[in-house]
């Protein structure tokens, strides 16, 4: 059986929307700067080839994709359109990110091992945004399990099979 | 913050970024809806597991990683941080979207291959919209970029992306 927002009221799916697209978009600048300064590693001769420099950005580039997504979904659900997997999309969006927030630290970690003095600012920079984004990852899925409430862990349940797919 | 790289933009170069910037905020509209498809794909009964699949996630998210690293470079750009190095760096971001966009095209017809039944079919045909909406986007990006640095600064920034990633010649 598809699981489907027709069981709430207009107002309660609007308000689960606006409040997870909220959290979403706080989180939009943060990971433009991140994205920017990762492609920059590949040109700095000290980390361009640095172990761990790959697995970093495509965390970055997951969780790039993960809140893009998220939110691609609510505008289309808030502009009518009925998408039968729509909550499965969200929660599986939402708790990759969750898995993506994991791994960014360890990845970069590794990174970090490789920079000079002259990039310790970029350095700095991303783990100040690395955090903000986690914050907001975190903020995001709490609002999720609020709203789906028990659902949330049914769906979570579902949408593993999906999750253990590799995604290199 | 390596002060001695600083460049200084005028004005002129000020408005034609802005420009950049107002196209990718025109683009944000398309990379999530693109972006939300391919996740409806990926959890579609059918398509999941399709061969070519994983592959076709990883250069979906290098997409939206291309777009977000370019907005990023010119959030940058409006700050102390301008210089050469972060010229260099939004062309390859916006290299990046471009190359990735070939590669999701070829491998969503791959994973089509799999899809028989007519919701995944229309799923696909919608992603194929979206791609080339997408393209459309880079397309108009690619001119505002060309009108920010001229096309022959542009192009040359261009080939030393290329050739940054290339077996150097010997000699």
């Amino acid at each position: 059986m598809n699981s489907t927002f027709f069981e709430w009221t207009a107002e309660q799916r609007d308000s689960y929307f606006t409040a997870i697209d909220a959290v979403l978009k706080k989180g939009m600048a943060a990971k433009e700067v991140v994205c920017s300064i990762t492609t920059g590693f590949r040109s700095i001769p000290s980390i361009r080839t640095a172990p761990g420099l790959n697995p970093y950005h495509a965390t970055v580039a997951d969780i790039g994709y993960g809140f893009d997504a998220a939110r691609g979904t609510i505008k289309r659900l808030r502009q009518g359109e009925s998408i039968s997997l729509a909550k499965e999309m969200l929660v599986f969006d939402l708790d990759t990110l969750r898995i993506s927030e994991k791994q960014i630290r360890p990845n970069f970690e590794l990174v970090e091992n490789w920079a000079q003095p002259d990039t310790s600012y970029l350095i700095e920079l991303s783990k100040e945004l690395n955090g903000q984004i986690a914050e907001i990852i975190n903020e995001a899925i709490r609002l999720g399990q609020a709203i789906l409430g028990p659902e949330w862990e049914i769906i979570r349940t579902r949408i593993q099979n999906i999750q253990a797919i590799p995604r290199l | 913050m390596p002060s001695s790289q600083s460049m200084i933009m005028n004005a002129d170069e000020q408005d034609r970024l802005m420009e950049w910037w107002n196209k990718t905020e025109e683009a944000k509209i398309v990379v999530q809806r693109l972006m939300s498809l391919i996740t409806e794909l990926r959890v579609h009964p059918e398509s999941s597991h399709a061969d070519g699949m994983v592959l076709f996630y990883r250069a979906a998210s290098e997409i939206s990683y291309g777009y977000a690293g370019m907005r990023g470079c010119i959030r940058r750009s409006f700050t102390s941080e301008y210089s050469e190095p972060l010229r260099k760096n939004i062309v390859m971001c916006h290299s990046f979207a471009h190359k990735y966009s070939v590669d999701a095209k070829i491998l969503l017809e791959r994973v089509a291959k799999h899809v028989t039944e007519p919701n995944g079919l229309q799923l696909i045909n919608r992603i194929r919209d979206a791609l080339m909406e997408n393209d459309a986007m880079l397309n108009e990006i690619a001119k505002k970029a060309n009108a920010f640095f001229g096309k022959e600064t542009f192009q040359s920034i261009q080939t030393k992306v290329n050739q940054s990633i290339t077996l150097p010649s010997i000699g």
